[in-house]
């Protein structure tokens, strides 16, 4: 059975070491910080200028200057820290951040992503996706493995515009976790149920023999 | 030396065809009281510079604008802005994030460029020059530089020393920096001193005006 979108996020969070920092993207992405355990330091960082953002309490009241890349309200925890446009991401290009988090609507064979535009229409623009995709030391991607018509979105080569080259490590969709090695991927789990060959009849690129 | 100055005062500086570079991240750290004025004057030609398009839409409506320089246009809750974009024939010029913070800060910086690797391979390598330093190939972006900063700060002094607050610092400090005049919209304005060194976000030599919001504590959500 396909994991559903918080299994997903959960699986990433279980995976994310303590003392690394993340900058995580919108959709299945802002589901990952709730699943970090509390002793686990990880530190999320949100272009807008915060290190160490994490959700508003219950008890927290929303400040209209205290807000996440989406815009949401956020809270800083003890130890975060604000910042201007071009030291936020100086952090990002200058590899800084350990690992970016983020949705795509297409990946290709040699590790391209497309997420923020197909061909007839821009979602909401590029905005920071370009550089965080491009700057961090590793980059993850959370999506549902096919399109809602069942259609490929891990492609030999991807038709949507690019946001960046050559830069994805990881896939985790509701079907399998994916790594890349060059133009070579691997499955590291697939979910309950799902065999390594349903996975390759709906990737569009070769999957090696032996998992990992 | 005394940067206060009134709303209206300020905004004389404004003429047809500037570009104006405009602070902010959604509603945080966005001057909404230098635009609202903005909207008010009948200005034709001006390419706005900003993070986020979706606050612009009566300026664009109002054919006041030519081209938008932005990195994430459609973020906000506006469902008509596509449409206003596309019936006022108005330019859209994307540019990543990162890339447009440091190519405003390079012009405040007295920088000729930026290096950046980010847009390698994508459609925003279209147009730049590729330059290769030791072996590694970069973008070369231009600096970007405005006529007009409209900023937005917590607290001012009358020597256009800024302090701001959680996430409102954003762009405002790199936009102060790479406009030939700066205005800032302040919460509050405060004795030259008050601001604590240690506290200053944006030193007073980047800004021009200093004009306090008359709607301090409003609410500025998206």
């Amino acid at each position: 059975m396909a994991w559903t979108r918080n299994e997903i996020a959960a699986r990433i969070a279980s995976d994310i070491p303590s003392g690394w920092v993340v900058n995580i993207g919108v959709g299945i992405p802002t589901l990952v910080p709730e699943f970090i355990p509390d002793e686990r330091e990880v530190l999320f960082q949100s272009e807008n200028g915060i290190l160490g953002m994490v959700a508003l309490g219950a008890q927290d009241y929303p400040d209209p200057e205290l807000v996440d890349a989406g815009k949401r309200p956020i809270a800083v925890r003890p130890g975060g820290c604000f910042f201007e446009s071009s030291l936020s991401f100086a952090m990002i290009r200058g590899g800084r951040i350990d690992l970016g988090v983020v949705g795509a609507l297409q990946i290709s064979r040699a590790g391209d992503i497309a997420n923020w535009s197909t061909d007839e229409k821009m979602i909401g623009g590029i905005g920071g996706a370009a550089d965080v995709c491009s700057g961090v030391r590793n980059l993850w991607v959370a999506m549902l493995h096919t399109t809602d018509v069942g259609g490929h979105k891990l492609l030999e080569k991807c038709s949507y515009p690019l946001t960046a080259e050559g830069v994805v490590d990881r896939v985790y969709s509701d079907l399998a976790v994916l790594e890349r090695n060059r133009d070579e991927w691997h499955v590291i789990s697939c979910a309950p149920g799902v065999t390594v060959a349903q996975v390759r009849h709906v990737t569009g690129f070769p999957i090696e023999v032996e998992g990992r | 030396m005394d940067k206060r100055s009134t709303l209206k005062d300020a905004m004389s500086h404004v003429r047809d065809a500037m570009t104006i570079a405009i602070g902010g991240f959604g509603g945080a750290g966005f001057p909404e009281e230098l635009v609202a004025e903005l909207e008010s004057r009948g200005c034709k030609d001006l390419v706005i510079v900003s993070n986020n398009a979706s606050r612009f839409e009566q300026l664009i409506n109002s054919g006041a604008v030519s081209r938008i320089i932005c990195s994430f246009p459609f973020g906000g809750a506006s469902v008509t802005l596509r449409k206003s974009i596309e019936d006022a024939g108005v330019e859209l010029q994307l540019m990543p994030q990162g890339t447009l913070a440091e190519c405003l800060r390079a012009a405040g910086a007295g920088l000729g460029g930026v290096l950046t690797r980010v847009g390698l391979g994508t459609s925003f390598a279209k147009d730049r020059q590729v330059v290769n330093v030791d072996g590694t190939d970069y973008l070369l972006e231009p600096p970007l530089t405005v006529d007009l900063a409209f900023v937005h700060a917590e607290q001012a002094d009358r020597w256009g020393n800024l302090s701001m607050r959680g996430t409102a610092r954003n762009f405002n400090l790199v936009m102060a920096m790479a406009a030939e005049t700066a205005i800032a919209q302040v919460n509050h304005v405060v004795e030259v001193g008050q601001i604590f060194p240690d506290r200053c976000d944006v030193p007073g030599i980047f800004v021009d005006s200093v004009v306090q919001c008359s709607n301090v504590g409003n609410s500025k959500e998206d």
